[in-house]
């Protein structure tokens, strides 16, 4: 079990927070490392890999990354994509609970509002809530910025966000059909929505 | 009636040595300058992020380490992360059944020793709860606490600049003895404890009571200084450990 | 709680590395300092103290409990400080419960030495009435009514001036009471017992911010430190505690090299203090 966890990662040594890694002369600080004067130190427990400069750029300095077995869970961040199910819908804005951020589920929920104006691009001063959102439906959503204490502000103005999955009234799923309609499976009933396309 | 008395009397009889001569074994064989052994494990709580468990002698303290996450009492926004500590003692954890309160001094104090080691500017806006439970009183607690914690957090996986390791002295007469245990704790003339960091080779947290000269201040320090050091060596292998690193 | 514009920030931070502070002390000039005493007359002693713009009240109040089982032949002395609302609107209701919390324990720290009562400024078995059964409790209570920064220094001198003015009253036990009954005691209104202060050692806090270290910092100052160390000394030159506050992790050799400028300091500031307590124990 102990060789397998030290395989898959190109055979880096473990290293623990504050250990030095190298000098900063010589190597970039990446995620898991800081650079503090003239040293380079690990900032969490894990592998230490090398990343070689990328090529054509002026610094030549490759970055030691420190790859954590247990990197605390995703906090989000503004501009990373995240998948909320919606709470509440008002007339001005709907709240939803943030459960992934980048494709990685986070322990406990953290808070989103989506705002009227950020639903959509085109036409922001005439989005109506309940058409867009109803509470219960998964949608993809991107960070715009850390909001105020009580939630992050999401916006869904782009083609790829929106809901992606609902229920429709009578039980059923719900199955897009166009940018702002889905159709429920059971009834044919068709719903408004602001609809993702996922690719 | 007799027993206590005889028992006294040899405490007495300790205390006298404690305080004059330069080597004594002390009432668990160590020496002077020894520590107990340490035996650190992480990992023991699966539901928080975090945690980790030590056992020095007859003290133990059990940490886990809850977040990032949203703070549930969220009043101000802030552009850095916050760092919530809270310790509390079991009701079995001393001689006599106590009441099983928060300790509010602790929490204070562990709260300064870590806020200078953890990178709060890596999780704007969230929490990190940090809870420290002693299972176990028998002298030293807040180091061990202290380091048990900054264990915790590194296993977490929080960004910090190094670990924290502490130590505290107490002084007997012109005698210093390390990791005292609360029998010598009881009788101390003077204590000394410090949080360190050993590679940034910085010190977070200092407190003294008692009558201290400067060179002995100096001779103390520079004790705790060490044996944090080794403590963090130990601290660093637990992480390294494979057995912990496999069972994500 | 302290707004401060970045220019301000610099300001300040600029006149610290330069030796001039924002109201033209130097970095290890304290404020002006006055002290009252018997400001309270239902307390056996109590002082008020101001340092600047910052004003405490010190009361130490005497009264007659049972000794612990474990000190049978001890007095016991408790410390507690309140902040007042009246001094920063944050410090209602519970808003003041952590930083009460965290001066308590540094005074209590400073004052009540080690655990087996060595170092300890006030002598508990002299508080001791009758062997195991009465002793004298006493309890120091301090009062924020201000605070512009170093409120630890302040109440520390406003401890020491109650002290001073503090006079237990003496007590006649009647010797004819059984050994298992709590003993009669007589409480007498004239005669007193007056607290010799000449050992109670006075905190110096010393703020860093960038480089250097300032005493007696306002509370401006003392939003741009980075850490700060308080250190009791007493008359003699010996550390009676220390306690580190704030944040950042500080050098060993810093440290020691604060604990030395604490010491020169406070020689300074405790004959400050004991001629003020000379002249108004002379006033009286």
């Amino acid at each position: 079990m102990a060789a397998t966890a030290m395989e898959h990662d190109g055979g880096g040594d473990v290293v623990t927070p504050g250990e030095f890694l190298g000098n900063s002369l010589s190597l970039l600080a990446g995620r898991g490392a800081y650079a503090d004067g003239r040293s380079v130190r690990a900032s969490v427990t894990g592998h230490r890999r090398l990343v070689p400069p990328p090529p054509g750029s002026s610094d030549q300095r490759s970055t030691v990354e420190v790859v954590g077995h247990k990197a605390h869970g995703a906090v989000p961040q503004p501009g990373s994509v995240v998948i909320a199910r919606v709470t509440k819908v008002m007339a001005r804005m709907a709240s939803a609970d943030i459960m992934c951020v980048d494709s990685k589920a986070v322990k406990e929920k953290f808070t989103g509002m989506i705002r009227q104006q950020d639903v959509r691009a085109t036409e922001i001063d005439k989005v109506d809530m309940y058409q867009s959102y109803r509470p219960g439906d998964i949608i993809r959503a991107l960070v715009l910025s850390l909001g105020d204490a009580r939630a992050y502000y999401l916006s869904t103005a782009k083609n790829e966000l929106g809901v992606v999955s609902a229920r429709s009234i009578a039980g059923g799923t719900l199955v897009p059909i166009s940018w702002t309609e889905m159709q429920c499976e059971l009834t044919g009933q068709i719903e408004q929505r602001k609809v993702a396309k996922v690719e | 009636m007799s027993h206590a008395r005889s028992a006294r009397g040899e405490r007495e009889e300790l205390r006298r040595h404690l305080a004059v001569d330069s080597d004594w074994p002390r009432a668990d064989g160590r020496s002077f300058h020894d520590c107990r052994p340490a035996f650190m494990q992480t990992g023991p709580t699966t539901a928080a992020s975090g945690s980790a468990y030590a056992e020095f002698g007859k003290t133990k303290v059990i940490v886990s380490v809850f977040g990032p996450r949203e703070s549930k009492k969220a009043m101000m926004y802030s552009d850095t992360g916050r760092l919530n500590c809270n310790v509390s003692y079991t009701t079995f954890a001393t001689a006599i059944r106590g009441q099983g309160v928060d300790n509010k001094e602790y929490s204070a104090m562990l709260h300064k020793a870590l806020e200078g080691a953890v990178m709060l500017h890596t999780f704007p806006k969230t929490t990190v709860d940090v809870f420290a439970l002693v299972l176990e009183s028998g002298g030293s607690d807040l180091p061990i606490i202290i380091s048990c914690a900054s264990l915790a957090l590194a296993d977490a996986g929080i960004m910090m600049y190094d670990l924290v390791t502490s130590v505290s002295v107490s002084c007997f007469g012109k005698n210093i003895i390390i990791d005292p245990t609360s029998d010598e704790e009881a009788w101390q003339d003077g204590s000394l404890m410090v949080a360190y960091m050993p590679s940034r080779k910085e010190i977070t947290q200092l407190t003294l009571t008692g009558e201290w000269s400067d060179g002995k201040i100096t001779n103390a320090v520079e004790l705790c200084m060490d044996a944090c050091s080794k403590l963090c060596d130990i601290l660093r292998e637990r992480l390294k450990d494979p057995s912990s690193l496999a069972s994500e | 709680m302290v707004g401060l514009s970045e220019g301000e920030k610099h300001f300040i931070r600029g006149g610290i590395a330069q030796d001039l502070r924002a109201d033209g002390r130097r970095r290890l000039q304290f404020r002006s300092v006055s002290v009252e005493t018997g400001v309270i007359p239902q307390a056996n002693g109590s002082a008020r103290v101001r340092l600047g713009a910052t004003e405490v009240i010190a009361s130490v109040k005497a009264e007659l409990g049972k000794p612990s089982i474990l000190h049978p032949d001890k007095g016991k002395v408790s410390i507690f400080v309140d902040c007042s609302p009246t001094a920063a609107p944050m410090f209602e209701g519970r808003g003041s419960e952590e930083l009460s919390t965290e001066l308590s324990v540094a005074l209590q720290r400073c004052l009540l030495g080690g655990k087996s009562g060595a170092g300890a400024v006030i002598d508990l078995s002299s508080l001791i009435v009758v062997d195991g059964k009465v002793c004298w409790d006493l309890y120091i209570d301090g009062l924020v009514i201000s605070s512009d920064g170093n409120l630890l220094d302040a109440l520390a001198s406003a401890i020491k001036v109650a002290l001073s003015d503090t006079g237990i009253p003496k007590v006649n036990v009647s010797l004819s009471a059984a050994t298992d009954e709590e003993p009669e005691v007589d409480v007498s209104d004239e005669e007193f017992v007056q607290f010799d202060t000449s050992s109670v050692p006075v905190i110096v806090t010393l703020t860093k911010v960038g480089k250097d270290y300032i005493v007696d910092a306002t509370s401006e100052e003392e939003s741009q430190m980075s850490s700060a160390v308080s250190v009791s000394v007493n008359r003699h030159g010996k550390i009676c505690g220390l306690t580190k506050r704030g944040g950042a992790g500080l050098d060993p050799s810093v440290i020691f090299d604060m604990i030395s400028v604490a010491k020169h300091v406070s020689q300074q500031f405790l004959s400050l203090l004991d001629s003020e307590i000379a002249s108004a124990e002379a006033a009286e």
